[in-house]
């Protein structure tokens, strides 16, 4: 069983995917509403969590979330592994490349 | 459930994902380090050259890019893999180790240009090790401090002991 972490900002998405993340993987999923505020950066150094998820559209700025998320796990002593999940339109490869050469991977929400 | 099938690759990634990071937390990162003119029916003995290392990540590997001397050291530390050694005893057991002594010598005309190994030029090179595998970490996706893979600790009297916290696995090419 693993410790996720996932930064969501849809309540309506986030409920669903709690319910799936139980259900299929039994994993222990705690959520923050905002990837770049303090009080959720702040998770990171109080619980050691196995996985970061970053939910966002792909129209949205998630560099910049993504980014002050990188910039805090570099910090820790046990990083977890970071994950962004992008919905919208969009599907091109920039974001996996973008996530690739930073160390996470970005996948497409259907 | 239908309105779930978006979803499945995020549940499949996520689960490779936490697979992955139980094992980096267990094992440490795997290194894969290829000895080169292995003579048939031995393995890791004088004569061999250190090909190369590389770091294996999720989905990739990526060269650590090394002078010979410096992959000589890491593999020195991948062949000892989680033992501790301090700069001065590195140096010594390097120095008289026949696999460096004799580094190389199946390959036609290659002079061994390694030199005697000091403590002092021990840390430098494990200080340059640090930094080629912070880039190589970076590039296969592993937000690791280098530090903590190939770790120094205080032992008794302040002597700073170095150790490769790792996984590890040796290919032996006959050329």
């Amino acid at each position: 069983m693993g410790h996720v972490l996932l930064f969501d900002p849809d309540l309506q998405h986030r409920d669903k995917v709690r319910s799936l993340f139980r259900a299929h993987l039994g994993c222990l999923l705690t959520c923050s509403v905002a990837s770049t505020a303090p009080d959720a950066l702040e998770l990171l150094h109080l619980h050691q969590f196995d996985l970061l998820i970053l939910s966002a559209l792909s129209n949205e700025n998630w560099h910049v979330s993504m980014d002050a998320l990188r910039t805090s796990v570099s910090q820790l002593n046990n990083p977890p592994k970071m994950l962004c999940v992008l919905r919208g339109p969009y599907r091109g490869p920039a974001a996996e490349v973008y996530g690739a050469r930073r160390g996470f991977r970005v996948i497409y929400e259907r | 459930m239908k309105d779930n099938e978006g979803l499945q690759p995020l549940i499949e990634a996520v689960a490779f994902a936490l697979a992955a990071q139980r094992q980096l937390v267990a094992m440490g990162p795997h290194f894969i380090v290829v000895h080169r003119f292995h003579r048939p029916g031995t393995l890791c003995v004088q004569g061999e050259l250190v090909g190369g290392i590389s770091v294996h990540g999720d989905l990739e590997e990526c060269r650590i890019s090394l002078s010979s001397t410096a992959l000589l050291i890491l593999d020195f530390f991948c062949r000892h893999q989680r033992r501790y050694f301090s700069a001065q005893r590195a140096a010594d057991v390097m120095n008289n180790d026949p696999f460096v002594i004799r580094h190389a010598s199946n390959v036609r005309g290659y002079r061994n240009r390694v030199g005697t190994l000091t403590p002092a030029s021990v840390r430098v090179y494990i200080q340059r090790i640090r930094e080629q595998m912070a880039e190589a970490f970076q590039r296969v996706g592993l937000n690791i401090d280098p530090s903590r893979v190939l770790v120094s600790e205080a032992g008794e009297s302040n002597v700073v002991e170095f150790a490769l916290l790792a996984s590890r696995e040796f290919i032996h090419l006959d050329d």
